[in-house]
């Protein structure tokens, strides 16, 4: 009889278990599922290859979707992550980057000559229902040339 | 028969200038040696020409004049050939003799003289002696030839000796006074600052009804070679006003000089350099107006004496040259916005300074052009303020007034707080909208943007017509990122992230001081 009761008391603390796992899972998705909704299109942007501290300058990137200017990434030196987000609709995009530096003694940005922006400056992507894109540009300054990889999340 | 009446002619003719010559006033006297003092003096008589000679290096020749109706006297001392001689002039008053004037204009072999010498009956004693500057020396051959012409004194005239407040003389509004400035020097004058300056003093008694402030001007005219210089002084032998603002030759005007309560008060006439004429006179007259809050009152030129500006107008002149004006405008709130105009009078470039309290200065605009008004759209003060008005160069006009207006300006959250034309003074934006102005030529005004989060932003800019500006945004270290400019009054939309913090700039390239510019923000989702 007592072992019983034992077996019926585990059931419930089992049963217990199970479903604050699945409340505590079901709230962590929601909460996925919410960031998600506020962008699902993030660039990040950086250089590599920088080795003199006084050539690394301050700097982001004009974000152009599909010929539009949508916005800029966050500010910093050029060998750091700069990032960009978005929402933009599910579908296939033209992403083009303008790569601005700071002109100390104008105080201000100036856009990078042709020459020196990365290249390529444009990726396009897919971007299927229910994702995110993550787009990173790595920019080789020793062998001037981008690449761009994209992750679907 | 006609040889007889030839004889006639000349008879009558000899007989006529016979005549004349008996009745002419002027007659030669000589100086009779030993007269060196007062007891010894020759006698002297109106329209005399007495020759005499100074014999020795201490020689003085002393004449008796006696005078039996008031007169004006003409006194001219000839010139002598490397002496250089003066004439002292005594009044006798009993048993002592007063010195009333010294005529020394402390050169060499060069006439004295004083035109306008006023004596009232009795007997005065002039000496001719040595002047005061170079060494006393002998000429017995060459004689001077001293020369007492007489004439009845005007109605308004200026009745020398008026040297000094103790001998002004009494003067009328309205009444035109003539003076000259002679003799060069008053050796009598030992006034520090102004040492040997001949003055010419006058006063007027004024009486203000039921203590009501009036403004007098002063009206002097010019004399040629002099540099003439007038001064409104008041019973406490303090000056109020003074105008040497014209060259030589040219007249002084005082404008406005304010009259606060009744009393006596001093006009006071000079040259500036010794210079003299005894051959033109001046004409001196003295105007008064009625007072009121409108006009401004002389003198204000210290923000001790500023005027009040009492209902937001006042007008005034800049006059004379260097003339600075002073207004006070006192506030019952304790901060607010305030647009201050200055109308100026024509040819006029006016500078306008604001000071707090404190004196400390707040604003100097000197933006426009001759003719141009001068506008400090949206000054932010508190307390009372001082309105400090001057013009470029020392430039002055009499004759047109400015106006001088104070207006208080709404303020929002949204308004612009002037000064802000450095990243360190940038005026924080507290709601979706700026109200701001171009407050001087270039001028440069720094808005603070922060937000919790980094945003995207849209920016309206509805410029203002005539005018060309440049809105820059930056980020949170104040390096530009965007700008736009905005023509006249068009209205311009940009988009631009904000890293939680930033600025924006605007920047004024050309400039209406009139209107207010507008930037709506409105972050995007």
């Amino acid at each position: 009889m007592i072992r019983q009761q034992h077996i019926i008391v585990s059931l419930i603390i089992l049963l217990s278990l199970a479903m604050l796992y699945c409340v505590t899972d079901s709230r962590l998705r929601d909460e996925t599922r919410k960031l998600s909704r506020e962008y699902n299109f993030k660039f990040i942007g950086y250089d590599e290859n920088i080795e003199n501290p006084e050539s690394d300058r301050r700097a982001f990137y004009k974000i152009y979707i599909d010929k539009l200017e949508t916005g800029r990434t966050t500010i910093g030196l050029e060998s750091q992550m700069k990032t960009f987000i978005s929402t933009i609709s599910n579908n296939r995009h033209l992403l083009v980057v303008e790569k601005w530096v700071l002109d100390e003694k104008k105080m201000k940005y100036v856009k990078l000559n042709n020459i020196d922006q990365p290249k390529p400056n444009f990726l396009y992507f897919n971007l299927p229902y229910d994702s995110v894109a993550v787009i990173t540009l790595k920019n080789d300054t020793v062998e001037r040339r981008a690449f761009f990889d994209i992750e679907l999340q | 028969m006609k040889a007889h009446r030839y004889r006639e002619i000349i008879i009558v003719y000899v007989s006529l200038i016979l005549l004349g010559a008996a009745s002419c006033k002027d007659s030669s006297i000589a100086e009779q040696e030993p007269n060196n003092s007062f007891t010894s003096a020759t006698e002297a008589r109106l329209h005399a020409k007495i020759k005499g000679y100074i014999d020795k290096s201490d020689d003085q020749d002393f004449y008796r004049l006696e005078i039996v109706e008031p007169v004006v006297l003409d006194i001219t001392l000839s010139a002598v050939k490397g002496v250089n001689h003066a004439l002292k002039i005594y009044h006798a008053m009993g048993d002592t003799q007063l010195l009333i004037k010294v005529v020394d204009d402390l050169r060499k072999s060069s006439p004295e003289r004083i035109c306008n010498l006023f004596c009232q009956r009795g007997i005065y004693f002039i000496a001719v002696l040595h002047g005061s500057k170079d060494i006393p020396r002998a000429n017995r051959e060459n004689p001077y030839t001293l020369s007492l012409l007489g004439r009845e004194p005007g109605d308004n005239e200026e009745l020398e000796v008026n040297d000094s407040a103790e001998m002004a003389r009494p003067i009328d509004f309205d009444t035109v006074y003539v003076g000259y400035f002679s003799p060069s020097y008053n050796q009598l004058n030992e006034n520090r600052e102004s040492p040997l300056r001949e003055e010419d003093w006058y006063y007027i008694d004024i009486s203000l009804d039921e203590e009501k402030p009036l403004l007098i001007d002063a009206e002097l005219t010019g004399v040629p070679e002099v540099n003439a210089m007038i001064y409104v002084i008041d019973s406490e032998l303090r000056e109020i006003s003074q105008s040497d603002t014209r060259g030589v030759g040219s007249g002084e005007f005082l404008k406005g000089v304010g009259i606060t309560k009744s009393g006596r008060y001093y006009v006071m006439v000079t040259s500036r350099n010794f210079g003299s004429n005894s051959d033109i006179p001046y004409n001196l007259q003295i105007l008064k107006r009625e007072y009121d809050y409108s006009m401004e009152m002389e003198p204000n030129n210290t923000s001790e004496n500023a005027n009040d500006i009492v209902d937001g107008r006042i007008y005034g002149t800049i006059s004379p040259e260097g003339d600075v004006d002073y207004f006070l405008y006192r506030i019952s709130e304790q901060a607010s916005l305030y647009r201050i105009a200055v109308e100026p009078p024509p040819e006029l470039n006016i500078r306008v300074r604001v000071y707090n309290a404190m004196n400390k200065k707040l604003y100097e605009i000197d933006n426009s052009k001759n003719d141009e008004v001068e506008i400090l759209p949206n000054a932010f003060i508190e307390g009372d303020f001082f309105i400090e008005l001057s013009s470029d160069h020392r430039r002055y006009d009499q004759e047109h007034p400015y106006s001088l207006s104070v207006a208080s300006i709404p303020y929002t959250e949204d308004s612009e707080i002037e000064v802000n034309d450095t990243i360190e003074r940038a005026t924080k934006i507290k709601g979706d909208a700026i109200v701001g102005y171009t407050s001087r030529r270039n001028d440069v005004d720094y808005f603070y943007l922060e937000y919790p989060a980094r945003v995207r932003c849209n920016f309206t800019v509805k410029g203002i017509k005539n005018s060309k500006l440049k809105i820059s945004v930056t980020d949170p270290l104040g390096y530009i990122i965007k700008t736009v400019t905005v023509a006249g009054n068009q209205r311009k939309s940009f988009t631009e992230m904000i890293d939680q913090k930033g600025f924006l700039i605007v920047e004024s390239e050309a400039e209406n001081y009139d209107e207010p510019y507008i930037i709506n923000i409105r972050e995007i989702p």
